[in-house]
């Protein structure tokens, strides 16, 4: 945090009682010496990285080297801006090492980095020129001019020329006075705030990554923040199939085994209790059924152990609709993506089932490269609509978080065709 | 019967202990129950029981830590019998457990343990050398056949006596299960046997070879 951090005022009145108007003021005044220092010192160094190249050897690592120097300049450029502006210019990266020499002396000739920033410097020598005018008009020609009167007290006799008016009289003097100090108050904050401003509109253009940069770079934050996100979703799922499993499909085993003795040892005696503890039994057993189904649907543990082949055998078994499977994918892809074809397989079938009225399915995983495609084909009454039940929606966005892709075609009466295609690179 | 000497692997405390006190209530002993594969390997070395009752995820790894010992003590010791409990029944687990050999073996679910007479039947099959396949391993294995396709030329009802078979029923124990009379069920296995190409030595040993063809190996 920095005093310049604060939002800047608009009015000129309250410039005047903010510090941004002297942070300001200061650092368009150091522009000048920033450009006669630093700037120089980048030409230097662009010069050696130019130069350095041809020169073989003890050229290259000189061109790396001054290539960095450049980027080392242009942080102390961001650190002003830090300081007095409280603007955050984000960093420039230098090309990162290829582990060739060559390579890296070329990349720091080509680095778009180094053209910005000694651009940046570049432009900064006319600039900082313009902001000397500047300061002079702002904050010492009129107080110069408020002397004036004061000036004409002391000497009646002189006259002065200021542009086509001649002031020779104490009243002359005092109104360019008073228009002076109009200017004093008013306009010369404003023109301080403008130079500022256009100041770091430079620096964020120059020093600062270019918005295709600074879009690349959050692509690249999001896509792994994405992948994160996802991976731990599988993770949880895994998780919660292990505590279900070590938990309560323990004891639901238990309470049915005892229940199972319990039958056992009353035999035919007290008809009316066994009924109870017979209806308790089957109960518990049903319970065991039906918490297996939905630990198998989080996460089967064999598609961890043995992959998808294995996961998908069982899974076609349970099929009401008979499936042929063929499974071919090696080598193993993520957990991840193996769970999300899983998921793909088991939703599919379970719609084949539910609406399709088909004979048979079909159940093909296939591995080309880098892209896992499932295709789940079956011979039913097709009008299946992808935007329609939240089965496929739900389908299509678990693949697309992925980045994968699913097609579903479902001509009425031909039958329906699931693809999915996921990276699994 | 003689008294079935068992061996225990669950690393569920709840589980084991139930189980303990299920078998010796229906005249098991249990020699020793463990919580881990190690630890069954030692105590099958230790005792030579005549079945082990294994569970499939157990600790350290709490993946397939036990089916992984129950196949060395199927290749180690051919007299001891090896019943796979689990929470989920997996074809391949099946196929790697049932080897080439469909003797001394069983996988079933563990809510099987619930009914406890047909339990302590499975037991006592694989205790003596034969098989006990839950109902929904056979339907897994049916369906990879369909894919290899090896079975294509039984009948419905051919299949469905073979799986019966490779459950480990008797012919009377599948004339009961299909509702059929046993004289049926023997017609059906001689067609099977006939389309199999398996010829007419000893009837047991045709009978192992039917259900080796069933588990496609």
């Amino acid at each position: 945090m920095t005093v310049a951090a604060s939002p800047v005022p608009r009015a000129p009145w309250r410039l005047w009682r903010s510090p941004y108007l002297w942070l300001a003021t200061i650092h368009i005044f150091g522009d000048s010496v920033v450009v006669l220092t630093s700037g120089l010192l980048v030409l230097c160094a662009t010069t050696v990285v130019l130069l350095g190249f041809p020169l073989a050897a003890i050229g290259i690592p000189l061109s790396k080297g001054a290539n960095h120097l450049v980027y080392a300049i242009a942080g102390w450029e961001r650190a002003r801006a830090r300081i007095t502006r409280g603007q955050e210019v984000p960093p420039l990266m230098p090309p990162p090492p290829t582990g060739s020499r060559t390579d890296d002396a070329l990349a720091a000739l080509g680095d778009p980095g180094l053209w910005r920033q000694l651009t940046y410097y570049a432009v900064l020598l006319p600039l900082a020129i313009v902001w000397i005018i500047a300061i002079v008009v702002a904050w010492s020609i009129p107080p110069v001019l408020i002397a004036l009167p004061a000036y004409y007290s002391q000497f009646a006799a002189s006259q002065s020329q200021l542009g086509p008016f001649t002031i020779d009289t104490v009243t002359k003097a005092s109104v360019v006075a008073a228009i002076a100090a109009v200017f004093l108050l008013l306009v010369s904050p404003l023109m301080m705030r403008s130079a500022s401003a256009a100041d770091g509109w430079l620096a964020r253009m120059l020093l600062g990554p270019s918005e295709t940069g600074v879009l690349a770079e959050r692509v690249t934050q999001l896509v792994e923040s994405r992948q994160q996100v996802v991976d731990s979703v599988e993770a949880e799922r895994r998780r919660m199939e292990r505590d279900l499993h070590d938990g309560a499909q323990q004891r639901l085993v238990s309470l049915a085994m005892t229940l199972g003795l319990a039958k056992n040892r009353l035999g035919d005696r007290e008809p009316s209790v066994r009924a109870l503890i017979e209806e308790a039994h089957k109960e518990a057993k049903q319970a065991i059924v039906e918490i297996r189904d939905l630990t198998r649907g989080l996460h089967p543990p064999v598609l961890t152990d043995r992959g998808l082949d294995a996961a998908l055998s069982a899974v076609a078994a349970r099929s009401p609709v008979p499936v042929r499977l063929s499974v071919d994918v090696q080598p193993r892809p993520s957990l991840t993506i193996e769970s999300i074809a899983y998921f793909v397989v088991t939703e599919a079938l379970a719609n084949v089932a539910k609406h399709a009225e088909a004979a048979q399915a079909e159940v093909k995983v296939t591995r080309v490269g880098d892209v896992l495609r499932v295709e789940v084909r079956d011979d039913g009454q097709g009008g299946a609509d992808p935007a329609g039940g939240t089965g496929l929606r739900g389908l299509t966005d678990r693949v697309a978080g992925v980045d994968g892709r699913l097609t579903v075609d479902s001509p009425p009466g031909g039958g329906t065709t699931l693809i999915a295609e996921v990276p699994c690179g | 019967m003689a008294e079935t000497r068992v061996v225990i692997a669950e690393d569920s405390v709840l589980l084991r202990e139930g189980i303990v006190r299920l078998l010796e209530e229906q005249d098991c002993t249990v020699v020793a129950a463990v919580g881990d594969g190690d630890a069954l390997l030692k105590a099958v070395e230790a005792h030579r029981p005549d079945v082990c009752v294994v569970d499939v995820r157990m600790p350290p790894t709490f993946t397939d830590e036990g089916l992984r010992a129950a196949l060395v003590i199927r290749e180690q010791y051919a007299n001891v019998g090896v019943l796979v409990l689990s929470q989920y029944v997996e074809e391949r687990y099946a196929s790697e457990l049932i080897g080439g050999n469909p003797g001394g073996v069983g996988y079933l679910l563990k809510d099987r343990v619930a009914d406890v007479d047909q339990f302590i039947d499975g037991l006592r099959r694989v205790a003596g050398g034969g098989a006990a396949l839950d109902p929904e391993v056979i339907s897994q294995l049916l369906v990879r056949s369909r894919r290899a396709d090896p079975l294509a030329v039984l009948s419905p009802r051919e299949q469905e006596v073979l799986r019966a078979m490779a459950e480990g029923k008797s012919n009377g124990g599948i004339a009961q299960a299909l509702v059929v009379g046993e004289g049926a069920v023997e017609k059906h296995i001689s067609n099977i046997f006939l389309k199999l190409n398996l010829t007419p030595t000893d009837g047991e040993h045709r009978r192992v070879l039917a259900v080796l063809k069933f588990l496609d190996t």
